[in-house]
């Protein structure tokens, strides 16, 4: 017979070392958080400079209308383009990021504040100026339970891949708690999630990348 | 389900297996110069070989003829095989090599090896597989462990004989860490399984616990509870080798990994009095009952992985156009963004997995050879979590709604 001695020291060991390496983890989890809303921000900083600047040729030009329209020669397409992955990129940290930043929820209602004024922008020199050449639209997606906002956002991958600057997308989350996501829902009637309003009309459900196309083909005069 | 309770569940699933992972590193850190060691005792004990064998008439003669190779006292060695009701020539082939044939109607192994104990009259008895081989120094390694009178059983090291499957090259990877890790359990005082092949006990010991239990499905796992139980010691020699045959198809090994598994639960439920029980070691106090977590978090991490990932694929196939659109859309997934806390636990097991395969080569004789198994090496790192998770769910399964034994008997 063997009398059995335990021995609780590598056990002990162990844990602490253990109780390291996922503390280290939580560390670089934290770390790595952190830096990623600092680049989000100062990318969002980029944004709202480009929008600032906008905003102030609006307001020197804004005695003679037909001037406006033909010297705002700013890339808006681009910037747009670049809110767009702005967007994606928010999006991804919300999603997939486990340790959430502090500054991230102020971070995410100033960008889609940053998003809904381009939004406008483009709206007001559609009336104001008469251009047909472009087509906005505003995607009402949720990140929770929307199994069809996945597929939303491929279609619209697919849209921007075919139409270029021709169709200009913002993606709103329709959770957010900003009282001018409540409006614009409410203006357009925005009750489930996805939601299109495309050039002021909205489209229930998921819609198709062929639906939309004949949609747009419509608006555009082109396909 | 609950987005933050699920990452909750990985937490804890991972910091377990992280645990798990350092406390077996400290102990190989702790003896990692005993490793190697067999004691330097002169001891050379009379031992029977026991080879029950069922229709091998192909294979016997490949063990018979290790057998008469060993470096060891031939006066000291007699061996007997058990013709277990075989309907092929097994019997012949076996007389041509002078050993004493004991002939039965088939009742399987276990009741084999008890029917020949009657007559086992040395100091030791080994069991050995009909399809086993064993290497020329095997005897001589591991019987300098049984000197000590509390030991009752020692353990050997199996290899796989051939590599000429998927399955059979996973499984010899497997049997590379099992090496490794026997071992460590040795050092930890906890090895609950001593091998068919291979195993070696006084004979003296095995007959007054009663020898081997006929109706278990792991009667190797079941002997060692049992000697456990009894107080005595079981040791390991890490280069005494047995090359053993494996099955070489998914069907064979699930049949085989149905039974172990069924066998484990079915052993320890027999042996409950152990879990968390101070008297019986670490083998009470620890891995029997971090075992009972292992079969959760491989059930909760299966399942996880079949609802989050597979959820979305059962979805793409219905709506097959999505899978045209995101693979032929580019985006930017790939993405500073999607760096975070899980990639830190990606690398943590990506450097427990290299840790693994590198510590079990060393420990087994073997050496890297990227080039010609990166298939084993690839196998064993993403194929077999994902089978072994599998076979212990269905043996979970089988064990709670009593599934009949039976048929795995016949194996």
């Amino acid at each position: 017979m063997v009398a059995r001695k335990l021995k609780f020291e590598i056990y002990l060991i162990s844990g602490a070392i253990t109780a390291g390496i996922l503390f280290l983890g939580i560390f670089f989890g934290v770390t790595v958080s952190k830096s990623k809303v600092d680049n989000l921000q100062s990318e969002l900083d980029k944004l709202k400079m480009s929008q600032e600047d906008l905003n102030l040729e609006f307001v020197l030009i804004a005695t003679s209308r037909n001037q406006t329209c033909n010297l705002i020669s700013y890339e808006l397409d681009k910037v747009i383009d670049n809110a767009a992955q702005l967007g994606e990129r928010v999006s991804l940290y919300e999603t997939s990021e486990k340790i959430k930043d502090d500054r991230f929820s102020f971070l995410k209602d100033d960008y889609t504040i940053t998003l809904i004024r381009y939004w406008f922008f483009l709206d007001r020199m559609k009336t104001e100026c008469n251009r047909t050449n472009f087509v906005t639209v505003l995607y009402f997606y949720s990140n929770d339970k929307c199994d069809d906002c996945n597929k939303q956002g491929l279609v619209l991958n697919v849209i921007k891949q075919t139409y270029q600057q021709d169709v200009m997308i913002f993606a709103i989350d329709s959770d957010s708690r900003l009282n001018v996501v409540d409006l614009l829902k409410k203006t357009y009637q925005v009750e489930t999630v996805p939601s299109l309003v495309v050039d002021g009309k909205k489209y229930d459900g998921l819609v198709s990348v062929e639906e939309l196309k004949s949609v747009l083909c419509e608006k555009l005069k082109k396909c | 389900m609950n987005m933050e309770l699920l990452d909750f569940a990985y937490f804890a699933s991972y910091s377990i297996m992280i645990y798990s992972s350092v406390l077996w590193f400290s102990v190989f850190l702790a003896n990692r110069k005993r490793m190697w060691e067999n004691p330097s005792v002169k001891y050379t004990p009379s031992v029977t070989f026991l080879v029950p064998a069922h229709n091998e008439e192909n294979l016997i003669d490949r063990c018979l003829e290790s057998i008469e190779n060993l470096d060891y006292p031939k006066d000291k060695i007699k061996v007997i095989v058990i013709d277990d009701g075989s309907t092929d020539s097994t019997g012949s082939v076996a007389s041509r090599f002078g050993v004493k044939l004991i002939e039965q109607k088939h009742k399987g192994k276990a009741a084999a090896v008890n029917n020949a104990l009657k007559h086992v009259k040395t100091e030791l008895v080994a069991c050995l597989d009909a399809d086993s081989v064993l290497d020329k120094t095997y005897l001589k390694k591991i019987v300098t462990h049984m000197k000590n009178k509390n030991v009752a059983a020692a353990t050997p090291s199996l290899k796989v004989s051939h590599k000429n499957s998927l399955m059979r090259d996973i499984q010899y990877m497997e049997y590379l860490y099992m090496i490794f890790l026997r071992r460590l359990f040795n050092f930890f005082d906890c090895q609950y399984v001593i091998p068919g092949p291979g195993g070696i006990y006084k004979t003296e010991y095995l007959k007054k616990v009663g020898g081997l239990d006929e109706k278990n499905l792991t009667e190797d796992m079941e002997v060692a509870f049992r000697l456990i139980d009894n107080g005595y010691k079981i040791e390991n020699s890490i280069d005494a080798y047995v090359h053993t045959e494996a099955p070489k198809t998914l069907k064979g090994l699930f049949r085989q990994r149905i039974r172990w598994y069924r066998g484990y639960l079915q052993n320890v439920f027999k042996y409950s009095h152990m879990i968390s029980n101070g008297k019986f070691g670490n083998l009470g106090i620890f891995l029997l009952p971090i075992n009972f977590v292992w079969m959760i978090i491989i059930g909760f991490m299966f399942f996880a992985l079949l609802f989050t990932n597979g959820a979305n694929l059962l979805s793409s196939f219905v709506d097959w156009s999505y899978i045209h659109y995101s693979i032929f859309t580019p985006n930017n997934l790939v993405d500073v963004m999607s760096v975070g806390l899980y990639s830190y636990f990606t690398i943590v097991f990506a450097i427990l997995g290299f840790l693994n395969i590198n510590l079990s080569l060393k420990y087994s004789g073997e050496k890297w050879r990227v080039k010609e198994n990166l298939k084993m090496y690839f196998g064993y790192l993403f194929i077999y979590p994902l089978l072994i998770a599998a076979f212990w769910i269905v043996s979970i399964f089988q064990e709670i709604f009593k599934v009949e034994r039976k048929w795995l008997h016949e194996n």
